[in-house]
Order: C-alpha cells, then sequence, then structure tokens
C-alpha cells in the first residue's frame, strides 16, 4: 500500500514537472512564432544608415538603399546598394539564398563571395552577412525555444527565451537568447552565443508601426568579442513596396547599376 | 549589579607597579626580545607582487610560474618605442633606427650581466629558407600554380587570378592581416615602380629588386605599430620577477638606457611586460606601505601628545608601538620568513590597532592621577581597570585574526598569522613598556622636582559631548535605537548593489607607465601582452588545437612551435606542394618577346584589384591598409583621383607610341629570375630540426630543459576588461582546459579571496562569539555585542554601493579584520556598563566614550593613511576600512548602549556574568 501511494506521488512529481516543462516549452514555441511576425514580410524597400564604431573610433557612416524580396521556390533574395560613403556609392551586395554577390562601384566589376562568407562582417559591421538578412527564414524555423524566465528592460517586462538550433540546422548559432517584451510581443534584445559564451549582442528599439507590424527602426549591434558596435538607423521602410521588382535580384542587374 | 573589579590587585595591575618601580630592568628585557626579533626580521623576504599572493597550489598559477622559471621569453622586458610625436615620414625610420641601436646596446657586454639575449626582428634566414615548409596546404596549392611562371607577365597573371578567387568578403581578414598586407601592398607597388622606371629609362639595381621582393614575399621584420610610428624590442632578462634583489636595480638600469637611447633621437620610449609590471608592483608598494607609515605614525602620536598633552608621548607611546611592529616583523621572520603586501599593509594598520592598547592604559592613567592618587597607584589603578578589557579586546582581535588560518589560501592564512601575532606583540610591548617609560619620566619629574603636567587636565577623563551623547542615551535609548536601526536597513538596502573589480590592473598603482603602454599595445599594435598559455608535452597535438582556437570570435592570434617547426606529419602534407613548386621552376626558362597588351590587361586587373581592396579596407575601417592601398592606386578614402600613381604612370608608357617591350624585357630578366631564386629557396624541402631554428622562436616556445612547447593565445581585446575576459576564457575553455596566464591567475586570486572572504569571516566571527562567551558569560550580552557589527557590516555594503566602491582582492580579505577590531569598542563599552552597573550608561559611556572615541580616531587614522597611496588597491583597501570603523564606531557608541539600557533597564534582560548572578542576586 505504501509503495503503490509512493509510486503515484512519483508519478505526480514527474507530470508536474515534466508537464509544466512541455507547457514551459509550448509558451516559449508561441511566443517565439508570435515575436516571429517582425521576419514574415516580403518585397520590403528600405533606406537606412549604418554606423559603424571601432575601439572608440566612429567611421563614415553607411547610407543604403535594400530591397528584399521572396521567390516562390522561397529563396530569400536581398539588394542592398551603398549611397554612402563616396568611396563605395553604388557599391551593392546581393544575396539570393546562401550566395553572395558584391558589385564594386569604383571597377563596374561584380565578385561572388564565398558561402562562407554568410557568417562574416559585413561592410565591416558587427552584423554578419546572415544577421542582415534570413529572409523568412525565422527564428521559430531554425531554433527550438524554451523558457528561462522574465527580466526588466529599460522599463519593459520582457520574457527571455533560450534558443538552440533544430537538428540538421546549419550555420545556426550555438545559442541565442532572446528577450520578448511581454505586452507587444516583440523583440527587444538577442544574444548570440559562439563556443560557449555570448559573442555579441542586438538591441532592437524605435519600434514603430509599419502596416500591421511594430518594426525597431534602430538596431545595434555591439561585439563582445570586440570593441565594436555598429547601429542600422532605418529611416525609411515599406513593405509590400512597388519598388520591389524581381529582376532586381540577378548579378545580369548589379552590372547595369551606376 | 557592580562587578568586583576596581581596587582589586590583579597580576596586571602588580606586574605594572613593579614595572613603574624598575624601569631599567623592563627597558633591558625589551632590548634583549627586541634583538632576537631583528634575528628574525634578517631572515625575512619581502615578496611585494600580486603574483607572490596568488594561489600558489592553483593549478594555473602553478603552470604560470613553470612559465615564468622555464621559457625565457615570458619574462622578456618589452621596450615600446614611440614615434608618433615625429612627422609621418620620418617616424617609421627612425622607430627602427631607435630599435636596431637598442638591440645593439642591450646585446654588447655592458649589458651581459642583465641581459641575455635581445630581439626586434624576424629571423629573415630562416624564413627564406623554410618559409614555404610553414605555409599551410590550401595556399600552397595558390602558390604552385602562383610561381609555375615567374615570367613578369604570366606572374602577374597568377597574381590576378590569386586575388580574384573565391572571395571571403571578410573585413575582419583585412584586420587581422593589416601589417603583413601592408608590407604586401608596399611590396607589389615596389614591383611595379621597378617596371615603371625601367620603362622610363631607368633600370632598378639588385638591391632595389630583392628590397622589394623582401616586402613582398617576407613581410616587415620589425615588430611596428598599425600605423608603423611605434615599435617594440623584446629583451630577454637574466634574472625573474621572484630574482627580487635584482628585479629592481637591473630593471632600472635598463630602463634608464632604453630612455637615453630614445630621447637622443627625438623619440619616447618606455618599458613593460610582466617583469617591468612586477618591478613596478614591488616598489609602488614598498613607496605606499612606508609613506602609509610614516603617515600613520606622525598623526597618531600628534594627536597623543595633543589628547594626553605630555610632551614625551611620542616616547611613552611611539616607542612601545614601533617596538610591536618590530617584534611582529621579527616573529614572522622566524615564522613564515616573508611578508607580502597584504602583510606588509597589515603592519601599516597596526600602527592604528597597536596604540589602542596605549590609550586605554594612559587614559586609565591619567584619570588616576587626575583623581589625585600617586603615580605607583595610578598605574595599577589603570591596569586594573582597563587591563582586563585590553586583554579581552585583544585575545578577541587576535582570535578573529588567528581564524583566518581556516582559510583555503596561503594568502589569507599569512594574514591571519601576522595579524594575531602582530596584536598580540603590541599589547605585550604596550603592557611591558608602557609603565615602564611612566616610571621612568616620573623618576626624571621627581629628580627635577617638577609636578606631574597631567594632574588637572581632565583631558581625556570625560568630555562634554560624549556625556550629552549618554544623556540623550539613557532618556531616548528606544528613539537612538530605531534611528539607527533604520539607518543600517536604508544602507543595507544598498548592499546587494555593490560590484567587484575584476580587472586587476585597476588595482595598480595609478599612472604607471608599464600599464599604460599595455594599453597602447592593444590600441597601437593590435595585441594584448597579457596572453594564455597553453603547456603542451605533445608537439603532435598542436596544429589542431591551434585551428580550433584560431576560430574563436575572441582570439586574435595564436603563435606556436609549429608555426615555426612544422610536426613531422605537416612537413610530410607540404612538401609534395614544394616539390611541384621547385620542379616547375626548376623546368622555368625565361625568354622571349613580353606581350605589352597582355601587360597592360593584367595591370588594369590588378589596379581594380587593388581599388576594389582599398574599397573594401575604407569600409572596414582598417586605416593602415586602406593608406597603403589608395598609396598605390593614388585614391583618396573618397575614392577621388588625388595622385599619379604607379599605375597611371605605366599606363602612360604602355599606351603611348613609346611602349618598349625591350624595357619590360629588361626588367624582366632582372626581376623573374631573382623572384624565381627566392621562391626557390623558400620551397626547401630538407627536414626542418630543433637546430634549424631561430633562437627567438626557441627562445620563445621551448623551455630551457625539457621536451614541452608553450603556445600563447592572444586575445582580441584587452584580457584585463572583465566582461571581454569571461568571454575570452570561456571560449578558450571550449577548446581546452589547460590554458593558464595572469589573466587566469588573477581570477585565481579573486575567486580565492571571495570563497576565503567569506570563509573568513564566518571563522572570525565564530571565533570572536565564543570569546565574548568566555568573557561575559552571558549568551544575552553576547548577541547584543555582535548586533552593532552586523549594522556596521550591512551599512558598510550600503555605502559602498552608493559609492561605487568594489569589491576587489585586498579589501574583500581585509573586510573580515573588522570582525576582531569592530567588536572592541562594544567589549569595552559591556565592561563598563558592568562596573557602573544599571541606570548608569550616561557615567559608563562618559567614561569609556572618549578613550573608544580615541581609539577608534587612531585606527582609522591607520587604515585611512593607505588613502593616499598611489597604488589603487591600497587606496580603496583604506577608504573601506576608514569608512567600515566609522560606522562601526557610530553604532557602538550610539546603538549598542541604547540596545544594552532597553535590554537591562527596560526589558529586564539579566546580562551579568551567570556565574556572578547568585552573588549579586
Amino acid at each position: 500500500m505504501h509503495a503503490k501511494k509512493r509510486s503515484i506521488s512519483i508519478l505526480i512529481a514527474l507530470f508536474t514537472t515534466f508537464g509544466a516543462a512541455i507547457l514551459g516549452a509550448q509558451d516559449a514555441e508561441a511566443l517565439l512564432a508570435e515575436a516571429d511576425r517582425v521576419f514574415r514580410i516580403d518585397r520590403v524597400h528600405a533606406r537606412s544608415t549604418l554606423y559603424v564604431t571601432r575601439s572608440g573610433r566612429e567611421q563614415a557612416p553607411q547610407v543604403m538603399e535594400g530591397f528584399e524580396f521572396e521567390a516562390r521556390d522561397g529563396t530569400a533574395r536581398a539588394l542592398s546598394v551603398f549611397n554612402s560613403p563616396p568611396r563605395v556609392a553604388g557599391t551593392a551586395y546581393l544575396t539570393v539564398g546562401d550566395d553572395l554577390w558584391v558589385r564594386f562601384a569604383s571597377t563596374g566589376r561584380v565578385r561572388k563571395l564565398s558561402s562562407s562568407a554568410k557568417k562574416n562582417s559585413a561592410a565591416g559591421s558587427d552584423f554578419s552577412y546572415a544577421d542582415m538578412g534570413e529572409g523568412s527564414r525565422s527564428f521559430s524555423d531554425r531554433y527550438e525555444a524554451s523558457h528561462d524566465g522574465t527580466e526588466r528592460i529599460d522599463g519593459a517586462e520582457c520574457h527571455r527565451l533560450i534558443l538552440t538550433p533544430r537538428r540538421g540546422e546549419r550555420d545556426a548559432y550555438e545559442q541565442l537568447t532572446v528577450w520578448i517584451t511581454e505586452a507587444e510581443r516583440r523583440y527587444r534584445r538577442i544574444e548570440y552565443f559562439e563556443n560557449g559564451a555570448a559573442i555579441k549582442v542586438m538591441e532592437l528599439e524605435d519600434h514603430r508601426p509599419v502596416g500591421d507590424i511594430e518594426y525597431p527602426f534602430r538596431i545595434t549591434m555591439r561585439s563582445l568579442a570586440r570593441d565594436s558596435v555598429s547601429t542600422i538607423v532605418t529611416d525609411f521602410i515599406e513593405f509590400d513596396s512597388p519598388a520591389v521588382e524581381e529582376r532586381f535580384f540577378s548579378t545580369a542587374y548589379l552590372d547595369t547599376i551606376r | 549589579m557592580k562587578i568586583r573589579t576596581e581596587g582589586t590587585r590583579t597580576l596586571l595591575s602588580r606586574w605594572a607597579g613593579w614595572a613603574g618601580t624598575n624601569p631599567g630592568k623592563v627597558l633591558l628585557i625589551t632590548l634583549a626580545i627586541t634583538v632576537i626579533m631583528l634575528v628574525g626580521i634578517s631572515m625575512l623576504k619581502m615578496d611585494m607582487t600580486f603574483f607572490s599572493i596568488m594561489p600558489q597550489s592553483s593549478p594555473q598559477v602553478r603552470d604560470l610560474r613553470r612559465i615564468i622559471d622555464e621559457y625565457p621569453f615570458a619574462s622578456a622586458l618589452v621596450a615600446v618605442v614611440d614615434g608618433r610625436a615625429l612627422p609621418e615620414e620620418r617616424a617609421t625610420e627612425t622607430v627602427k633606427a631607435v630599435i636596431d641601436e637598442m638591440t645593439a646596446v642591450f646585446a654588447s657586454e655592458e649589458f651581459s650581466s642583465s641581459v641575455q639575449s635581445v630581439y626586434s626582428t624576424v629571423d629573415t634566414e630562416f624564413l627564406e629558407e623554410y618559409g614555404l615548409l610553414l605555409v599551410e596546404p590550401k595556399d600552397l596549392a595558390r602558390f604552385r600554380t602562383m610561381y609555375a611562371d615567374p615570367d613578369l607577365v604570366p606572374f602577374l597573371t597568377a597574381l590576378n587570378d590569386d586575388l580574384e578567387r573565391e572571395y571571403s568578403g571578410d573585413g575582419d581578414a583585412l584586420e587581422d592581416d593589416e601589417m603583413q598586407i601592408v608590407a604586401w601592398v608596399r611590396g607589389v607597388e615596389r614591383i611595379m615602380d621597378g617596371l615603371a622606371d625601367t620603362m622610363e629609362g631607368d633600370l632598378p639595381g639588385r638591391d632595389e629588386i630583392e628590397a622589394a621582393l623582401d616586402d613582398y614575399l617576407i613581410g616587415e621584420t620589425y615588430f611596428l605599430s598599425r600605423s608603423e610610428d611605434m615599435g617594440v624590442l623584446f629583451i630577454n632578462p637574466t634574472y625573474s620577477v621572484d630574482d627580487l634583489a635584482r628585479l629592481v636595480p637591473e630593471t632600472d638600469r635598463i630602463e634608464e638606457r632604453v630612455r637615453r637611447i630614445a630621447e637622443e633621437r627625438g623619440v619616447t620610449a618606455g618599458l613593460t611586460g610582466i617583469t617591468v609590471i612586477a618591478r613596478d608592483e614591488f616598489v609602488t608598494s614598498e613607496q605606499g606601505v612606508a609613506v602609509s607609515m610614516l603617515i600613520a605614525f606622525v598623526l597618531i602620536l600628534l594627536l597623543m601628545v595633543a589628547v594626553f598633552r605630555i610632551r614625551t608621548s611620542p616616547i611613552i607611546i611611539g616607542l612601545p608601538l614601533l617596538l610591536g611592529i618590530v617584534w611582529t616583523i621579527g616573529v614572522t621572520g622566524f615564522t613564515i620568513q616573508r611578508l607580502s603586501i597584504i602583510t606588509a599593509m597589515y603592519m601599516v594598520a597596526l600602527v592604528g590597532l597597536g596604540v589602542d592598547y596605549a590609550v586605554h592604559l594612559m587614559t586609565g592613567f591619567v584619570q588616576e592621577r587626575d583623581r589625585g592618587r600617586n603615580f605607583i597607584e595610578a598605574i595599577t589603578g589603570s591596569f586594573t581597570k582597563s587591563g582586563r578589557g585590553i586583554v579581552t579586546g585583544a585575545l578577541t582581535t587576535a582570535a578573529a585574526f588567528f581564524a583566518l588560518l581556516m582559510a583555503d589560501s596561503e594568502m589569507i592564512r599569512e594574514l591571519g598569522i601576522v595579524a594575531g601575532i602582530g596584536i598580540i606583540c603590541e599589547m605585550t610591548v604596550m603592557f611591558m613598556v608602557i609603565p615602564a617609560l611612566l616610571g621612568w619620566r616620573q623618576k626624571r619629574l621627581e629628580r627635577k622636582g617638577k609636578v606631574d603636567t597631567v594632574i588637572g587636565q581632565k583631558a581625556v577623563v570625560s568630555s562634554d559631548f560624549v556625556d550629552g551623547v549618554g544623556q540623550v542615551i539613557a532618556r531616548r535609548p528606544g528613539a537612538v535605537a530605531l534611528a539607527l536601526l533604520i539607518l543600517g536597513v536604508a544602507l543595507g538596502s544598498q548592499a546587494p548593489n555593490v560590484t567587484v573589480e575584476t580587472n586587476l590592473m585597476e588595482l595598480q598603482a595609478e599612472g604607471l607607465e608599464s600599464i599604460e603602454l599595455q594599453d597602447t599595445l592593444v590600441e597601437e599594435f593590435g595585441a594584448a601582452p597579457d596572453t594564455l598559455y597553453l603547456i603542451s608535452d605533445d608537439r603532435n597535438e598542436l596544429p589542431s588545437l591551434v585551428d580550433d582556437l584560431e576560430d574563436l570570435e575572441s582570439v586574435k592570434a595564436v603563435d606556436t612551435i609549429t608555426h615555426w617547426w612544422p610536426t613531422d606529419a605537416q612537413q610530410a602534407k607540404r612538401r609534395p606542394y614544394l616539390r611541384d613548386i621547385r620542379d616547375g621552376l626548376d623546368e622555368w626558362g625565361s625568354g622571349g618577346e613580353p606581350d605589352l597588351d597582355l601587360l597592360t590587361e593584367e595591370l588594369y586587373r590588378l589596379e581594380a584589384n587593388l581599388v576594389e581592396m582599398g574599397d573594401l579596407a575604407v569600409l572596414g575601417g582598417t586605416d593602415r591598409v586602406a593608406f597603403a592601398l589608395n598609396r598605390v592606386t593614388g585614391l583618396d578614402d573618397d575614392g577621388r583621383k588625388v595622385a599619379t600613381s604607379v599605375f597611371d604612370r605605366l599606363f602612360a608608357v604602355l599606351e603611348s607610341d613609346g611602349a618598349d617591350s625591350a624595357a619590360v624585357a629588361a626588367y624582366r630578366d632582372a626581376f623573374s629570375p631573382r623572384l624565381r631564386d627566392r621562391v626557390y629557396r623558400m620551397a626547401g624541402v630538407d627536414r626542418v630540426t630543433l637546430a634549424d631554428l631561430p633562437t627567438m622562436t626557441t627562445d620563445t616556445f621551448l623551455p630551457r630543459s625539457g621536451s614541452s612547447t608553450l603556445t600563447s593565445i592572444s586575445p582580441r581585446r584587452n584580457p584585463w576588461d572583465g566582461e571581454y575576459r569571461s568571454i575570452f576564457t570561456a571560449q578558450v575553455g571550449t577548446v581546452t582546459e589547460r590554458g593558464t596566464g595572469m589573466i587566469l591567475a588573477a581570477d585565481q586570486l579573486m575567486e580565492v579571496a571571495q570563497n576565503d572572504g567569506g570563509r573568513a569571516m564566518i571563522a572570525a566571527l565564530v571565533a570572536v562569539f565564543i570569546i565574548l562567551l568566555f568573557d561575559f558569560r552571558n549568551l544575552k550580552l553576547a548577541g547584543l555585542t555582535f548586533a552593532p557589527l552586523v549594522l556596521a557590516f550591512v551599512s558598510l555594503y550600503g555605502v559602498m554601493a552608493i559609492f561605487d566602491i568594489k569589491f576587489d582582492f585586498l579589501n574583500i580579505i581585509a573586510i573580515p579584520l573588522l570582525v576582531g577590531i569592530g567588536v572592541d569598542n562594544t567589549v569595552h563599552i559591556n565592561h563598563r556598563y558592568l562596573i557602573e552597573g544599571r541606570g548608569e550608561m550616561r557615567t559608563a559611556l562618559a567614561r569609556t566614550g572618549s578613550a573608544v572615541a580615541l581609539t577608534t580616531i587612531t585606527t582609522m587614522i591607520g587604515f585611512a593613511s593607505f588613502i593616499p597611496s598611489i597604488m589603487r588597491a591600497m587606496r580603496s583597501t583604506g577608504i573601506v576600512l576608514t569608512v567600515a570603523m566609522a560606522l562601526s564606531f557610530i553604532y557602538a557608541v550610539l546603538f549598542h548602549p541604547a540596545v544594552l539600557v532597553i535590554a537591562a533597564e527596560r526589558w529586564g534582560w539579566n546580562l551579568r556574568p551567570n556565574t556572578s548572578r547568585k552573588e549579586h542576586t
């Protein structure tokens, strides 16, 4: 009788423990999916400025115009054209899935970048080419989430989630910690882990409504391993923009940019 | 409730009477003991570096010691030559000339006793012979194609093909290889210059072509900053940081010469590196302790003269105080045989602590004289009334200090021993010498027929202020206790916000050149001198380990022996490529008329490639690479054509009617065979052995004896930055757990200080509590005595948080000392209250308040004397301990008496010793 009672107690304890964990995981996935709305945008046309500060020295601001488009086969395509600084005005980066090209305005030549370049620093900033955009492939597509408590950031109560790559996911970070605001369910902070340590942290601020999405007009990436910080300030952004044309996303178009 | 203490002839009072009448005999005994202690002092070693207090048993510290002992380069003095004040066009050459002169001077006979070797440039001879054997197979595959045909035009074609291969687009790579890329660009420019000169009718000489090939194939041989206006050389001393007798004078001598050579050439120079920092720690710690000691002594003795109005106070109090310190150092010499930076600092604190016993004895003496007692009655009366309190206070304090022996770390155990010994020595000397010196003074007064000046002075007997405080406490104990409790809780609420100083360099002396140069090395050279090290007994494990380490975001570079002495497996993999390169070059024959059209096309391609690299360099903010590429392409940072480039010169000739293939052939005939010979030589297939290695390499990576190797892992940022350091060490930890270095040793120091600080605090509290129980034989009173101590600690942490005073390894260790020191005041008040009895708190405070205030002030002077120290660790410890003493005093004389009045007189608690209850009921 005693043994039976004990078994039931253990079962109840196990259920409450794992049951809570399962519920926690479901909540976390749901939260993540909700915050991922910001990824589910297409035909994006934006103008933004990238500010990079390295070892305390500010570099020339980089003004760029960006176009994003998702092809019918689901391949993410992005084109970024620099307007400033003068040295690289007209220089453009084209991303088609995992492939990257750069077109130098100074020489008019188009160069293919190696596929491993996606995790490299983009334009000398703290953003990698991958951070700059994975198309509609959101965090919930690539990572599994678990709830790790709550925390206040600048007065806003946030859920803290730990994301680990889904099985078979290539080129993902070892771990992400994301903070999602409790009220608006939008990303507020993302910490990127590699080889056992947080190496950079992204702050998403100045959220403003664009269509039915709250978009962060100021995104700051601070490298924890290097003495540098990069900020993208969006000056203009439009979703489902008529300015985005499918023909932009080819190397042939790169050749025509002046 | 009165206890029969007054009037009782105790052992101490009998001693005081005898010593007062026989001062000569006492002083003779004291002298004999002091002579013995001087023998102990002669056995003492001053170990005043941070390294000396690190936990010597930890694997990191053990490895670090092994590195310092066995690997010559780890102790190298880094001479930093700064030519930034010079015009840009002269800076690089002047810096190189200064480095050359320093190299010659320090390698000369003059410095043979202090300098083992000097390194200022890369060993080019080794690179010219084995250069390509040191290159990874994937790059050798590129080189095989690139150098298949060293004829001018095919070489340019291959070079362009290589530059246009699938490109990684990594801005960081440009930054990491900045210096080598700059040298390579300069090499390309010089090769093109040679061609342009030839086409303009001026064929360059052999040396010019060789110099261009040096830049192109070998790169910069000096260790220069990114902007090439600073340089370093490494001076291997014949002594280490442990060789304390030579550390200061020899380092000073080298430093003086480094400065002089630099000054003569209009630049500046200074030294850094682990040895120089150890020298600076040693010197600044010694200076800090000496200055603090002097300040403490002078202030305390002046205070004593002012308070007791006895002109001979500096002798009557100062001499035993000094003797107490001499005895303490002597016993330390006999027992642990060294003084560390922490125990040396304690000697200064001891000035403030030791004088307390003199204050109590002198106060009692003056009070008795003031009551009209004769000398012997006064001195015995003083010992009778104050003796037991002093013994209890001293034993409590000493026990709290000895409790530090529970600590794991040697540094805290040493502190416990020295601190405990110090208290007992000071108390013993005071008991021995003060009555003797007072007796000597009395005899002098009597001989001269003078009246004792202390009679009728009422200097410390009572004070209106203390009396007023006592009155308020006696009348409104609840309000006073509540107000102080609220203060304690308010301050304590901030306590969780105290942070920990994780940057050991922030604890060093301010403005030290050796520390500032470390930052300069990070900023200007992109290299932090404090790397992590890895000792390996198996060279074959290194290649894969190094690959993994180099992949880490926080790691800037990994330097290891296999970069210079590849493993047999690595050499075997590379040799086929080298044979191919050699075979190709064996078959090569220059000749034929150069194709000018193809040459022009390749030059356009090369220019375009260099312009694109310049675009990326400008975007990535790699200024030096951008500058070099802009110069060769004639562009500015905005991409505007601002100068005539070597390409402009070449195109002008090639696109003119005067283009002459014979001139190109002439240059080709001068250039290509030399390129071929250099590459052929560098592609040597002979096995590299230990004997072939340059001495700089062996000194850097190999021990003086044995077969282990040393690998250094350079951080990307200054590793003393706590947030970054945790990333760096965590990432390295994912590859190997064997990393070691000063930064990890410093972490261990802080970790041990935190753990042991907490443990020592608990041990001290337990020890003090037991002694209080023995002394008061009353659990309630012992408990109440603790309350002000707890409030003082909590408030201290609150004050630290509010004023952003961080915990560091020094103040966190010193804080447990306060358990023993802080409880003294409450002990004295308890004793007096028990003597004076219920309802007499005002009298008890009037009788003890001044002495307690005075002893607190002297202790505070002892601690505060660290505040002017240039060493920031001493300064912070001085601030923390001074604030702690002030808080401890406030709670002891205001909160504690109020609580005693409430407990004993309002709540009716019995605070008398248990054994005397029956007697007094």
